[in-house]
């Protein structure tokens, strides 16, 4: 019977349109959520060529008017496009989504490689602090790092990475502290290698898979919680359109009597977050099954 | 003719684990996983290690590389005492002793091509560099019966045999002295562990290599080996050349272990004594000789009494009081 | 409290003096890329009281065969054809239900690993009680009697005191037994044992190969055995059969099999294997070499033309590459699908 590890070989070989469109029918809600993702991520690279308007130029005349043809959205109380900013907007919110999971990732790759591979008190101490970490809501915590940082884009990325670290750094560890544990690593020893050498190109290779679907998964959860600090004030300030900020400014006054400031924004939110739950759900069926062959 | 010096000399080799009693810190006892073990293997001589679970055989092969620490006793390699080297120390000497594996799948790194691998032992001990590197890792390659092409392949591209085989590679390409083949061939199918025992012997005839063998399958041990020892419960209760411990079997335990293997013929009626009882644990042996349990001619003094290795034969040695003047 | 009384042997429900007769089984795995038979064209017959070896190496298909006959095969698998009868009732025809009535009742499996193949959470006498419950009509203190006297009868010594163990609390050897005596607690007509042994140390191994063929003389339960070791094979069955890449190689009682091995795979097999030597004699006569079958097992979804052993087989000429070899009675009782059966290498 042929294996798993033969069937992803199998799945190697052939053409990418092929195998791209196998994917796509075994997983569609996954598709869907790439899909999604794709079309964010090509609004925010191509902004400028698919808007008209400055998304920071307000005109009063325009201020609170409707979905039309010119303003496909409408207009804010500042009579900014909306359209405008929502594509800006997914920049923003693609830069500390992106930005703040990579970051967490990366630092959570380490702390949990020195964590598993060196146990003892190293582990013991690492472990507990991550526990406290992990112990207070997300939201909190970037709440608290954001406020004692101050608001800018380059503080909202680390307040929100921060939060993450605990995570991505269990997942390494668990991995590590199985793959350590695999005969190749000790193979590795008995040819001579340093630990180092061990950890970082026999262990960190085998670990790292698992990360790749929590990132995608927390992704989500950055663009949440940027949306959520911005809408409290911290987070991403002026100039940079957030649609968190758009739902602050908008929310209480404005949602009945123009509710376009309120649903496009809301709508944005959940669009990303969505497909990139998809888009995790999915990765992890694709990907765990093979891991465990 | 002078003897030339043993590749390996082990002498009193102890591992004992502590069970340790939560955060206390207070030692519950201890696991004898191996009590006092000694043997020799020269050059070009297989020793084969033969046991059941919980014998320990396992913890001598990884304690003689030094990827367990030995508790107490000394490990001589071409007689350099390798036993409390640092790890930097230890470094060249790893070169001259090899290890391969029971499993194939999990001892070879699924990320890396089966060539790079074995580049990469090349590499870190600096005998080669690029080209010369790569002949090097192809020859080898040739050497276990494996092509060129297929050093581009990840591990799960072979079967197990092949597996196997680039473990062997791995090993080889360093020119080690000495293999310990801990289970080598356990894993694999019964036709493809005659290919892979025929090269290991191949090998060892080629390069004068010295084999401390491994294994829990007798008939695979007697083919193999040029001497034999028998462990029981951390201890080395038997000790010969291959054909006097097959042939006159002097320790109880050696004598059932030969009496359960099953023969492939059906002619063959013998009437075998099943020795009964389980393996007792480690963690809790019997006093005396651990075998006392089990042991169809046991008496008072093997309840009481740890019994000795003891000469009975010209290089056949054995532990049992039985035999004792 | 007298114990309650051995049923002895099931009557059988009609037909005749098999207790398991298979025919043309064939077992098929649909995969993306196409499908591949595990087992075909799989025939014997196992007769009360016998054991029936079935050799062969891993991907053979004989513990795919057994899982057939169980209506164990795991997905993407399906039995595709055949017919398998338990003393004349025919086990493919069942609905699920009907089918889990004879499980574990009228037909038994145990399986190489005893650590995995029981519930580590429930002690050894519950599975066993819960087993005999399921098939028999009995209180639950008979069924703890009868969990009790099972335990004692693969002696597994105290078993009143074992049976309140879990399994992780007893050695690999008596869970081994544990699983047996499950397997046996409602008195099957067939017992079928998928490598019972491999795991266990060899002084282990004697003690419930020893035990297996007492229970099984004492019951009268045919025993369906499946190893790839030669020696198992040689110490325990009565007839054999070698399996290569899913189908009969060979068959044979076994005296005859060992004696005049006609296929070149069951020659291979029996040539590869190292034979413990115990007498001067045999050490004289030992090789120096193994012999070893050249190649590897094709992978099934490609097999080659002809006959499926041909790119290993020393024998092999053109019209074996080309044509599959029929299977036929060579000597009595012994059949081989071969076209140059008993030869020796050609050239």
């Amino acid at each position: 019977m042929a294996s798993l590890a033969e069937r992803r070989v199998d799945l190697a070989r052939e053409g990418f349109w092929s195998r791209t469109g196998f994917l796509i029918r075994r997983y569609p809600l996954g598709a869907a959520g790439a899909l999604i993702m794709v079309v964010f991520v090509l609004s925010a690279a191509f902004a400028p060529w698919i808007t008209e308007f400055d998304p920071l130029s307000t005109n009063s005349r325009l201020s609170l008017a409707p979905p039309s043809l010119e303003h496909w959205m409408g207009a804010d109380f500042m009579g900014r496009d909306i359209y405008s900013r929502i594509v800006y907007g997914a920049r923003v919110s693609l830069a500390v989504g992106v930005g703040s999971t990579a970051l967490g990732c990366a630092i959570g790759v380490v702390v949990g490689l020195l964590s598993g591979y060196l146990g003892g008190w190293v582990d013991l101490a690492v472990q507990r602090v991550s526990d406290i970490l992990q112990a207070l809501p997300l939201l909190v915590l970037a709440l608290v790092m954001s406020a004692s940082l101050g608001p800018s884009l380059r503080n909202t990325i680390i307040a929100i990475s921060i939060p993450l670290i605990p995570y991505a750094a269990r997942v390494i560890r668990a991995n590590t502290l199985a793959v350590r544990e695999l005969a190749f690593v000790e193979a590795a020893r008995a040819v001579g290698m340093s630990e180092l050498r061990i950890a970082v190109r026999h262990v960190l290779p085998n670990t790292i898979a698992p990360l790749i679907v929590l990132a995608t998964a927390q992704l989500g959860s950055a663009i949440l919680t940027e949306a959520s600090l911005s809408f409290l004030g911290l987070g991403v300030p002026e100039p940079y359109p957030s649609w968190g900020r758009m739902l602050s400014e908008s929310a209480a006054e404005y949602v009945r009597t123009a509710p376009w400031l309120v649903i496009f924004p809301g709508l944005a939110i959940s669009l990303a977050v969505f497909g990139t739950n998809l888009l995790g759900d999915a990765l992890r069926d694709v990907l765990d099954p093979r891991q465990r062959a | 003719m002078a003897e030339a010096s043993p590749v390996l000399e082990v002498a009193g080799l102890r591992k004992h684990y502590d069970l340790r009693k939560r955060l206390f810190r207070r030692a519950a006892g201890q696991v004898r996983a191996v009590e006092d073990v000694s043997f020799d293997i020269a050059e070009g001589e297989t020793l084969g290690l033969v046991g059941e679970s919980g014998c320990g055989k396992s913890t001598v092969a990884r304690t003689v590389l030094r990827l367990i620490e030995p508790t107490d006793g000394s490990i001589r390699l071409e007689g350099q005492d390798i036993t409390t080297l640092s790890r930097a120390a230890m470094r060249p000497y790893r070169r001259q002793m090899q290890i391969i594996f029971q499993d194939p799948f999990s001892s070879l790194n699924p990320r890396m091509t089966a060539g790079a691998i074995v580049a990469e032992a090349v590499e870190v001990h600096g005998i080669a560099r690029g080209r010369e590197k790569w002949a090097l890792v192809e020859d080898v390659f040739a050497q276990v019966g494996l092509r060129p092409a297929q050093m581009r392949l990840y591990p799960h591209e072979f079967s197990g045999g092949q597996r196997q085989r680039i473990c062997i590679a791995r090993a080889l390409a360093l020119s080690p002295r000495l293999i310990v083949g801990d289970e080598p061939v356990s894993a694999l199918d019964v036709s493809i562990q005659a290919q892979v025992i025929n090269l290991m012997m191949d090998l060892q005839r080629e390069k004068r290599l010295s084999y401390l063998f491994i294994a829990h399958d007798l008939a695979v041990v007697q083919h193999i080996s040029h001497r034999v020892a028998v462990m029981y419960l951390g201890r080395i209760v038997e000790q010969a050349d291959t054909r006097s411990l097959f042939l006159r079997p002097q320790h109880p335990y050696t004598e059932a272990l030969l009496a359960a293997v099953p023969i492939a013929d059906p002619r063959v009626k013998r009437s075998k004594r099943i020795v009964q009882g389980d393996v007792p644990s480690p963690i809790a042996p019997p006093p005396g000789c651990a075998f006392h349990t089990r042991c169809p001619y046991a008496f008072a003094r093997c309840k009481i009494e740890i019994p000795q290795l003891a000469e009975v034969a010209p290089g056949h040695q054995v532990a049992c009081h039985l035999r004792e003047g | 409290m007298s114990p309650t009384p051995h049923p002895g042997p099931l009557p059988q429900a009609g037909g005749g003096g098999e207790a398991l007769d298979v025919e043309n089984l064939r077992t098929r795995f649909f995969l993306r890329r196409g499908a591949f038979d595990a087992v075909s064209g799989v025939s014997f017959q196992l007769k009360r009281g016998e054991t029936l070896a079935l050799v062969g190496e891993s991907g053979c298909g004989k513990s795919m065969t057994a899982l057939s006959i169980m209506r164990l095969v795991p997905e993407p698998g399906r039995v595709i054809g055949g017919t398998v009868r338990l003393a004349g009732e025919s086990l493919l025809a069942l609905d699920e239900a009907a089918m889990r009535g004879l499980r574990g009742n009228r037909i038994s499996m145990i399986f190489q690993e005893p650590m995995t193949s029981l519930n580590p959470v429930l002690t050894v006498g519950s599975q066993i009680e819960e087993a005999v419950r399921l098939h028999q009509d009995l209180s639950r203190s008979a069924a703890r009697e009868r969990a009790v006297e099972m335990l004692r009868l693969v002696r597994i010594p105290e078993p009143a005191r074992r049976a309140r163990d879990y399994p992780h609390q007893l050695s690999g050897g008596m869970r081994q037994r544990a699983m047996i005596a499950m397997a046996l607690s409602s008195h099957p007509q067939v017992l079928i044992a998928d490598e019972p042994t491999t795991a266990l140390d060899v002084t282990i191994q004697a003690q419930i190969l020893d035990l297996m063929l007492g229970l099984q003389q004492e019951l009268g339960t045919a025993m369906l055995l499946i190893t790839h070791d030669l020696g198992v094979v040689a110490e325990t069955a009565q007839r054999v059969v070698v399996m290569y890449a899913g189908r009969k190689v060979e068959e044979a009682a076994v005296e005859d099999l060992f004696a005049n091995p006609l296929h070149p795979y069951t020659r291979g097999l029996m040539a590869s294997v190292p034979k413990l030597a115990i007498s001067a004699e045999d050490f004289s006569q030992a090789a120096g070499r193994l012999q070893e079958i050249e190649g590897t097992v094709p992978p099934l979804a490609s097999l080659p033309e002809g006959c499926v052993f041909a790119p290993r087989c020393p024998r092999a000429d053109d019209r074996c590459r080309a044509v599959y070899p029929p299977y036929e009675e060579m000597q009595p009782g012994h059949f081989a699908a071969c076209w140059h059966p008993g030869e020796a290498a050609h050239g």
